[in-house]
C-alpha cells in the first residue's frame, strides 16, 4: 500500500521500520513526540533525533524500503543543532523528515539510550525522554521551540528527572560554548 | 488569479483531506503516549516516585 505523505503518522513509522532493518539509531522528536507526551500540537512532518546518521545513510535506508527521497541538505548548524533533511515524494505529495543531530556526540549517544521505546501498530517505535526533548529544544535556535520546550515542563515537571536535565544543561553549556544553552534553559525552567 | 468553483471545491477538498490525517496522526501518538508515558513517567498521585 502508498505511503499517505499526508499523514504524519505514516511518515514516522515507515522512516523507522526502513532505519531499523538498515540498523539506523533514531528517536521521535518533534511536533509527534509532543503527542506522545499528552501535548498534541499537530504536525505535518515527522523529526527524528539522531547520533550518527547522515541524511545520506538515511536516504539509502529509505530507498532500500522502496521509499522514494531526495536529500534536501545535510549538516546546517542551527545553535546547537546539526539537522539534515530528507523529503520524501509520492503520488504529487511530499514530507520532510528532518534529522536532527546535537553537536556534542556525548549528549547525541545519550539521547538516544535514554529513549522511551514502544510498539505502534506492530512497529517498535523510539521517542526522544521528555528531559532530552526539553534540552534538545534548548539546543535549537527559534522561539516556538522554547514554547514547545515549555509546554512539555509545565505537563511533566513534577515527574521529570530536575537533576539529570540540570546536570546535562550544565555540561552542554561547556560542550556547546557557542550557544547559550544557559540562557535558554532558564527561559524554559523559570 | 481566479480558479474556477471546481478548483475551489477540489483544493477544500484537499485542505479536509490533510486535516483529517493529521487529527488521525495527533490521536494515534496521544493513544501510543499513554502506556509509554506512564511505565516511565509514574504520576504522583498513583503513590510513585519519579523514575
Amino acid at each position: 500500500m502508498a505511503l499517505n505523505l499526508d499523514d504524519p503518522s505514516e511518515v514516522a513509522l515507515a522512516a523507522s521500520a526502513a532505519f531499523d532493518r538498515a540498523g539506523l539509531q533514531a528517536a521521535l522528536y518533534g511536533g509527534l513526540a509532543l503527542a506522545v507526551y499528552g501535548e498534541p500540537r499537530e504536525t505535518r512532518d515527522a523529526d527524528l533525533a539522531v547520533a550518527t546518521v547522515s541524511v545520506g545513510e538515511a536516504k539509502a535506508a529509505l530507498d532500500a524500503a522502496g521509499i522514494a527521497s531526495v536529500v534536501a541538505f545535510s549538516d546546517m548548524r542551527f545553535g546547537g543543532l546539526s539537522i539534515g533533511r530528507v523529503t520524501i515524494v509520492g503520488g504529487g505529495k511530499l514530507n520532510m523528515i528532518d534529522l536532527v543531530t546535537p553537536r556534542c556526540s556525548r549528549y547525541a549517544g545519550a539521547v538516544l539510550t535514554r529513549s522511551l521505546r514502544g510498539a505502534l501498530e506492530g512497529q517498535e517505535l523510539s521517542v526522544v525522554a521528555a528531559e532530552d526533548f526539553i534540552l534538545l529544544k534548548t539546543l535549537s535556535t527559534r522561539d516556538h521551540d522554547l514554547v514547545d520546550a515549555r509546554t512539555v515542563w509545565h505537563a511533566l515537571r513534577d515527574r521529570l528527572d530536575r537533576e539529570l536535565m540540570d546536570r546535562e544543561a550544565g555540561l552542554l553549556a561547556v560542550e556547546i560554548a557557542d550557544h547559550d544553552v544557559r540562557g535558554r534553559y532558564s527561559s524554559v525552567i523559570s | 488569479m481566479q480558479i474556477t468553483r471546481e478548483e475551489l471545491e477540489q483544493r477544500l477538498r484537499r485542505a479536509s483531506e490533510v486535516r483529517r490525517a493529521l487529527r488521525r496522526a495527533t490521536n494515534r501518538f496521544l493513544a501510543f503516549g499513554e502506556q509509554l508515558m506512564r511505565e516511565r513517567y509514574p504520576a504522583k498521585v498513583d503513590g510513585a516516585e519519579p523514575r
